[in-house]
């Protein structure tokens, strides 16, 4: 079948509608962005994140006609479940065996060899870049499902720092993706 | 809150990095609603970080897809077959005693299992109940911290309107002997006529007592009206003045008075 180019609005009717082949497109366009998050929350742990992916994408088929486009984009959603998903994943793993810090930063550097498959040298390249202050946080906050005490407490630096760390990291990010 | 220290405060960071608590989120959904330049900069970071998840892509394995899609065309069959066979409970017997012990056996066992249902319907109702009343009660809350916001909002804006209105005449009143570290400001504008007063730190009034704006001119004091001081009340509109060439503020009993008497607190020419 020769890909198909939906604007978002096209997609987002045509998935309100149930409709299989935007569905499809849908799939084929976001899965491995979405799989990428959920392996970095789950460590890389593939069969689990397989079954985190298969839970996300049935929640986003039957969740779609309480997308609003006007909260912001079909994307941003998505990742919400998604990142959701993992995260009450981790959780539910993480109440059996509870890790320390060191194993989620050696957790975290594991993810540097890991390569992904796609944007070896691209944007993946830079985003790497990301000052290591900046970037534990993201991985802590947005992968690892830590709350702003959390990290506080881990990282022994106070709330307030948290914060802007979390400004700062973000603003660094777009810098280097625009 | 102003939305530009609220934007600077990395809230909005947390809140797309997913870790803020319930209490922040509802806060930054509202702040999103009244504010379009917080609205603005919450979509950019989102923006910015989908470009970050879009370049961390892991194919997933392709056998997936298929299996996923098999997932849901099963669900969407069960969504349309609509839910479970009926299944008889009961076909008549040879031995028509049996029969009747066992529907009187079945008869009992019904009784016990709808108390039973009953008994927990009712607990559930109850628990129901108090969870609609704590979310009409957050939901309450939430309006009213929303309201606060939005009147504040709108408060702002007045004052922002009156003080960039390019005829307004700004005309600070500063604290005289009896009162020096007062001030007040008067924006007076010169076509529409209209007088606002802002005061920055006037003492508070005595019972029965309020402040009196006069405009001044030719050497008299023509009554402005009367005000209240406090955080909350912000700007404050005053009478129509034609003409002034200052103006000042005394103390006077409450409502005011035709002619100063009381002690004068700040003055300003225009």
């Amino acid at each position: 079948m020769p890909p198909k180019n939906y604007t978002e609005e096209e997609l987002v009717s045509l998935l309100k509608q149930k409709d299989q082949q935007a569905f499809s497109y849908l799939y084929d366009n976001y899965s491995s962005a979405l799989y990428g998050v959920i392996l970095r929350v789950l460590k890389q742990e593939e069969e689990t994140s397989q079954d985190v992916l298969q839970e996300s994408f049935v929640k986003i088929w039957k969740n779609m006609e309480h997308y609003d486009r006007s909260k912001g984009t079909l994307f941003t959603w998505m990742l919400n479940i998604t990142r959701n998903t993992a995260i009450d994943k981790l959780r539910s793993i993480k109440r059996v065996s509870i890790q320390s810090i060191d194993d989620n930063v050696y957790a975290v550097d594991k993810e540097h060899n890991h390569a992904s498959t796609e944007d070896k040298i691209g944007v993946k390249g830079v985003v790497n870049n990301l000052k290591p202050e900046h970037k534990i946080i993201i991985d802590l906050a947005y992968f690892g499902g830590y709350t702003q005490e959390e990290i506080s407490e881990k990282l022994n630096m106070p709330l307030g720092t948290v914060k802007t760390r979390a400004r700062a990291a973000l603003i660094e990010l777009r810098k280097i993706i625009t | 809150m102003d939305p530009k220290e609220y934007i600077e405060s990395g809230m909005l960071e947390s809140y797309v990095l997913g870790n803020c608590t319930p209490d922040e989120m509802q806060e930054a959904e509202c702040m999103k609603r009244v504010f379009p330049e917080v609205r603005r900069e919450l979509l950019s970071i989102q923006a910015s970080f989908e470009s970050y998840v879009m370049a961390n892509k892991v194919q997933p394995p392709a056998a997936l897809k298929s299996k996923i899609f098999e997932v849901i065309a099963n669900e969407e069959k069960q969504v349309k077959s609509g839910g479970a066979k009926v299944i008889p409970i009961y076909e008549s017997s040879k031995n028509k005693n049996t029969g009747l012990k066992l529907l009187i056996a079945a008869a009992f066992g019904l009784l016990v299992i709808s108390a039973y249902i009953s008994y927990n319907f009712s607990v559930r109702n109850n628990q129901l109940n108090e969870h609609v009343a704590e979310l009409t009660s957050q939901q309450e809350a939430v309006q009213k911290h929303f309201d606060d916001l939005n009147n504040k909002f709108e408060n702002t804006q007045k004052q922002f309107a009156v003080v960039s209105n390019p005829n307004s005449v700004p005309v600070p009143m500063k604290g005289l002997k009896i009162s020096p570290s007062s001030l007040a400001t008067v924006f007076w504008n010169k076509q529409s006529k209209e007088v606002y007063i802002a005061v920055s730190s006037l003492p508070k009034p005595p019972e029965g007592k309020q402040y009196q704006l006069w405009a001044l001119k030719d050497g008299q004091a023509i009554d402005a009206g009367v005000f209240d001081v406090g955080d909350s009340v912000g700007i404050q509109k005053m009478k129509i003045i034609e003409n002034a060439q200052g103006f000042a503020v005394t103390l006077e009993k409450k409502g005011g008075v035709p002619k100063a008497e009381g002690e004068m607190y700040v003055l300003g020419n225009i």
